[in-house]
Formats: structure tokens, sequence, C-alpha cells
């Protein structure tokens, strides 16, 4: 049940990713005079429509803001090109997750910052698992070379933490790039620093299920070595690709994240989670005005719903593979042996 | 893989040279991996001498800061120089500091080590204690303790610490008091909570096998109260299991303090390497990757000579060769 809530969350971020700040009612970038640190709005009911008040500044000095219950903005489903929007003729923002130091509306922001944020690290793991298959395929068929660099650099890469390797080969390029050059950039920096976690997993399982009798009547009915692989072979290892691009994403994820956060991700204005995490660093701010905060809980939700749908929690690759259908090793299951033993 | 209930007859364990042999590689991994980052830091675009040309400083100068500070020099001349100096711990000098990087290193290396060592112990400490309860606890407790530890086995430390500050800041323990003592706690408590989740389903997970071998089986019946069993006897097979997978887990903790250091402002390693990046500080990049790599290199020989010592079955030339001995034992 984990797995399908998980599979399901995971559908939706995939969703926010492709409609970025369209889910808002205002763009990431357009900033709202005199709105600057405003708080979320509430939305109330009157009668069958959903309707908001407009804030007020109350005190310019304590950044208070009251809401003026005389007026009301109506929200407006699906028009206007966004998700949630507001009758084109009222001039008031809607900030349903309050407004940043710029005025900016925080929900278009974290959205918009999907298409970033998660856009860079789906496609890095993408890249990765493709790379991954790739060399573990070539390792496999018998290139000592090959397999030696897969398994040295998954090795070294296992034990070095991830985030200072992005990190160096990030600050090897220019310290300030164009938001779609980062994009590139990072992208094959984590499918640089992925693939070989993936190629040593791929190589294993290609290595176990090439002695299975399929693949052995497959090659004693004249199948060429490419088609072995590619036909018979490589499928074998779908479920292990998926489960290794559900682990992959949250800690490329984290990467942009840290990136950003310390200024060599994506450039303002860009949304990105980590430089809107860099605005909310600050006692100050955290006490004031914990809508800045809401990049953190994007990042939670991310991270729990792919960890749920991975199935099994890993810490990370080379984890043993079950393929399915194979019965688990080794006697009765712990849980039914171990209310025996306890008896 | 030899870990069978009989006895396999192996090799005379000989660990002393085994653990030698270990540590070269270990130093070998290091210079690698350093070399590595001086190599990428040096051929970033822009070097440290770009701030004094932007401040008008002469053409003359310049050259002679060049040649001081080998900037002069092709790239393998400054691997040479490095590794020669790594052999020595003679790590030269930072630009962007004017300092040794050793001295640089031997001030902020060791506050990052105190982050992320408290972490680990306490990570260490309550994830055996948690994944004991998940295998053995009584049965009301398992459900909400299991649902606790994918929650926080997925919940990266960034967010964990602004959600303590959150709570922090709302509950007003921040006021209560001194923040330069409270806050670097936050920062360990988030370090602490994914990685004690990690150990604690992979205890547990070994718990649940270890109990079910015929050993444990035999124990039970031979009248070995259930406490000893899960405390004591089923514990260090356990262990093994936890000690193999430490490495990763004090990778991903290294990884985490990064941003927490930043976040927190706890000059350590991590922002020094920040810094040293930014400002294209060659053997400052080197040194700190060097201090980094060979404490996860450490970590993992570490790790290795306590799944010896926990279970005289693995001999010390069984162990994987390379930095890391696996999760999958």
């Amino acid at each position: 049940m984990a797995r399908r809530a998980g599979l399901t969350l995971a559908g939706l971020l995939a969703l926010l990713m492709m409609l970025g700040d369209r889910v808002a009612p205002n763009s990431a970038a357009e900033q709202f005079a005199d709105r600057a640190w405003a708080p979320p709005m509430p939305l109330r009911l009157d009668g069958a429509a959903v309707i908001a008040h407009p804030l007020r500044m109350h005190d310019r000095l304590g950044r208070t803001f009251r809401e003026d219950t005389s007026q009301r903005i109506e929200i407006d489903w699906f028009s206007r090109g966004r998700l949630i929007a507001t009758r084109a003729s009222d001039p008031e923002p809607l900030l349903l997750f309050g407004a940043d130091t710029l005025g900016r509306d925080v929900l278009a922001r974290v959205a918009g910052a999907a298409r970033w944020s998660l856009g860079v690290a789906v496609t890095g793991s993408l890249l990765a698992i493709a790379l991954g298959a790739l060399f573990g395929a070539i390792a496999a068929s018998g290139s000592r070379l090959v397999d030696r660099l897969v398994v040295a650099s998954a090795t070294a890469l296992a034990t070095l933490p991830i985030v200072y390797i992005v990190l160096t080969l990030r600050a090897a390029l220019p310290l300030v790039m164009a938001p779609r050059d980062v994009f590139i950039a990072l992208a094959l920096l984590f499918g640089i620093v992925g693939w070989p976690l993936t190629a040593r997993g791929v190589r294993g399982i290609l290595m176990r299920e090439r002695a299975l009798d399929y693949a052995q009547a497959a090659r004693a009915a004249g199948a060429s070595r490419l088609r072995l692989m590619t036909v018979h072979l490589l499928p074998a290892t779908s479920g292990f690709l998926v489960t290794q691009f559900l682990i992959l994403v949250p800690g490329f994820l984290l990467s942009e994240v840290t990136l950003s956060f310390l200024g060599l991700g994506f450039p303002e204005p860009t949304p990105s989670w980590g430089t809107m995490l860099q605005d909310a660093s600050n006692v100050r701010v955290i006490a004031d005005a914990p809508w800045m905060l809401a990049p953190a809980a994007a990042i939670a939700v991310t991270s729990l719903a792919l960890h749920l749908a991975a199935g099994r929690p890993l810490l990370s690759g080379g984890a043993p593979y079950t393929p399915p259908g194979s019965v688990a090793r080794g006697a009765p299951s712990p849980r039914s042996a171990s209310s025996r033993s306890s008896r | 893989m030899g870990t069978g209930l009989i006895f396999t007859k192996h090799e005379k364990i000989r660990p002393v040279p085994i653990f030698i042999r270990k540590l070269a590689a270990g130093a070998l991994f290091v210079a690698l991996v350093s070399t590595a980052a001086l190599l990428l830091a040096r051929r970033a675009p822009g070097d440290y001498t770009d701030t004094l040309r932007a401040a008008r400083v002469s053409s003359d100068t310049i050259e002679r800061e060049r040649r001081r500070l080998y900037l002069d020099r092709s790239l393998p001349d400054l691997s040479l120089i490095w590794l020669s100096g790594l052999a020595r711990l003679d790590l030269g000098t930072s630009y962007r500091f004017d300092r040794p990087v050793r001295s640089l290193l031997v001030e902020r290396a060791p506050r990052t080590f105190a982050l992320v060592g408290a972490a680990l112990v306490l990570a260490f400490a309550a994830g055996i204690v948690w994944g004991t309860s998940l295998a053995r606890g009584p049965r009301l407790i398992r459900a909400p303790l299991s649902a606790l530890a994918s929650l926080s086995l997925a919940m990266p430390s960034i967010v964990v610490l602004f959600a303590l500050l959150l709570v922090a800041t709302r509950t007003g323990w921040l006021g209560a008091g001194d923040q330069s003592i409270v806050i670097p706690l936050l920062g360990i408590a988030a370090l602490v909570v994914p990685a004690a989740a990690a150990l604690a389903r992979m205890h547990a997970q070994a718990l649940d096998e270890a109990l079910v071998q015929p050993w444990a089986i035999a124990s039970a019946a031979r009248g070995v109260p259930q406490r000893q069993l899960v405390w004591k006897r089923g514990m260090r097979v356990a262990a093994t299991r936890v000690a193999s997978i430490a490495p990763l887990v004090a990778a991903n903790v290294i990884g985490a303090s990064l941003l927490v250091e930043v976040v927190t402002g706890w000059a350590g390693l991590g922002r020094l390497t920040l810094d040293a990046l930014v400002a294209r500080d060659v053997f400052l990049v080197a040194g700190c990757t060097a201090t980094v790599s060979a404490a996860v290199a450490l970590l993992a020989i570490l790790s290795d000579a306590v799944v010896v010592l926990l279970d005289p079955r693995i001999a010390a030339h069984e162990i994987q060769p390379g930095m890391i001995s696996g999760g999958a034992r």
C-alpha cells in the first residue's frame, strides 16, 4: 500500500514538474509591490464559491498584514491557462503560500522550481541509468577493461560522499552560468556520477542471468551476442533499473539543492528549491515567515514519495536484487519462524 | 561466502599484513582523489591571480605571484609537487587565506569530525535500540516504529534541520539557550535522524535473519532467555552487518554535513571546501579533498577490522579488496 501511495505521489510530482508555475494563480517571476513577506491567504467558502480576502499592509515596518473582508477574490479553476486562477478583472493577487522578500508568489515559485530542481534530477538519473545499463552490458559481455573500470569507479563512488564529488566537479565549470547551461551541466554531472553504481548492479544481474537455461537456449538457437543481450538479457534488469532510478532521483535532487543553496546551481531569478531555501536560512525568517520553508516541504514530499515508490528503502546501489518470481533462498520466512521460536 | 555454519578450511589468518595492504590501498585512494580534485580546480576557468589583475597589480608582481604559487607549472608538474608534498604532509599554501593548508585543515577538520562523529555515535546508539525494537519489540510499537523509520530514512538532513529550527523558534527553545550551542546541537540531531533510521532498518533485518538460524533456535530450546538472545548473542551477529554498511552511512552523513555546516554557521571542512573551490584555491581544494577521502578510507578500514573482530569466521582476506566491504554480506 505504501508503495502505491508513493507511486501516486510520484505521478503527481511528475505532473507538477510538467506544469510548473501553471498550477499557481501567478507566474513565478512576477513581483507584487507592497506584498513582500505577505503571509499565506486563507481560502474561505462563500456558498458554493471558494474565495479569499485580499491582504492590506497594516504596518510597513512590522511587516504585518490584515485581511480586507470588504473585498473578495473569487477563484476560477482551469482558466487563463492556470490550474487555480483569479478573475482577469481582479486586480488583487492571490498568494496561497504567501510571498517572499521580493513580493513573489511562493506557491508559484515552489511549483516553478519543480521544473528546474526536479527536472534536472530526473534527467540526470535517466542519463545515469541509460549509461549504467550500457556500460553494465559492455562490462558483462567481456571487456575486461570496462569491467575493471565499472567495479573500481563504483567502489570509489560508493565510499565518497556524492555531494562532495558533484560540488568539486561543478566548481570546475564557470561559476556563473545561464539557467539552461546549468541544467545541461548538472544533468551531465549527475549522469557521470550515477552510472557506475547502476552499471555494477546491471553487470551482476547480466552475469547471473547469462548462466540460466533460457539464455543458453537462446544462444543454442543461434542468437547473436547483441541479440542475446538486448532481447533476452537486458529486460531482466528492468526492475533493478526502475528501483535504481527511484533511488537516484532524491539523491540528485539533494545535490541540486545543495549546489543552488551554495550559489553554484540555478541563478536568480530562476526558481529552484535550493535558492529558495537559501532565502529561508535565517532564524529570523523562520520565526517570522515560516511559509518560506515551503521548498523544504516540497523536498520532503518528493523524497518520501520516491522512497516509498522504490519499495524497500535502500542506502545506495549494488543492493541484492531478487528477480520477479524467484523464491527467496533459505528456509522459512523470518516472521513465521520467529513466532515459532519465541514460543 | 564462507560464512556457513561449518567452519570452512581457509588459509592461516594473517590480519596484520592484510590491514597494511588495506592502508596502502587507502593511501593510493587519497592520492588519486585529491590529485583529481587538484587538477579539476586548476583546469577550472579563472585562477587566483585574476583578482590581482582586477586590482591593477603590475604584471611583474603577478608573474612573481604566479611563480610563487606554482600557477606557472604544467598539470603533470603540479600533480608531482602536490603528491611529493602529500607524502611529507606538506600540503602547500592557501592563496585565499595566505596560510599553510595544513594549519587551516588542523583548525577546521576537527570541527567537522566532531559534528559528524557525534552524529554517528548517536546514530549508532539510537539505530541499534530502534532496530532491536523494530525486530523484537512489543508488537504494539512495531508498526509505528517502522513507519517512523520509513519516514526518517526518506528525510534529508537539511529538511530535518529546517523542521527542527521551525519547532525551536515556535516553542521558544531557541531563545532559552545560547544560540551558538543550540543551533549546532540541532545540526547534529538533523544528521542523526536519517542515519539512525538507516542503521535501525539494517539492524532489524540482520537481527531477524540471525534469530532464525539453527544456533538461535537451539539456544532458545536450551532455555537461554529471549532477552539475552536478542540483546547479546543476536546483537553480535547483527552488529557484523551493521558494521559493514557503516562506511556508507558515514559517507552520507559527511555529505549531508556540508549543508548543515553552512546553515548552522559551523566553520568546518564543508565551508572551507566551498570557499576553496570558489576562490580557485588549488592546494586548499586538494587538501580538503584529501582530508575527506582519508576520513572515509579510514572508516572503511575500521569497519573491515570490526567485521573481522566480531565474526571470526570471516577472515581478513575474504573481505573484498578495495575501499568498501559491501553491504551484501
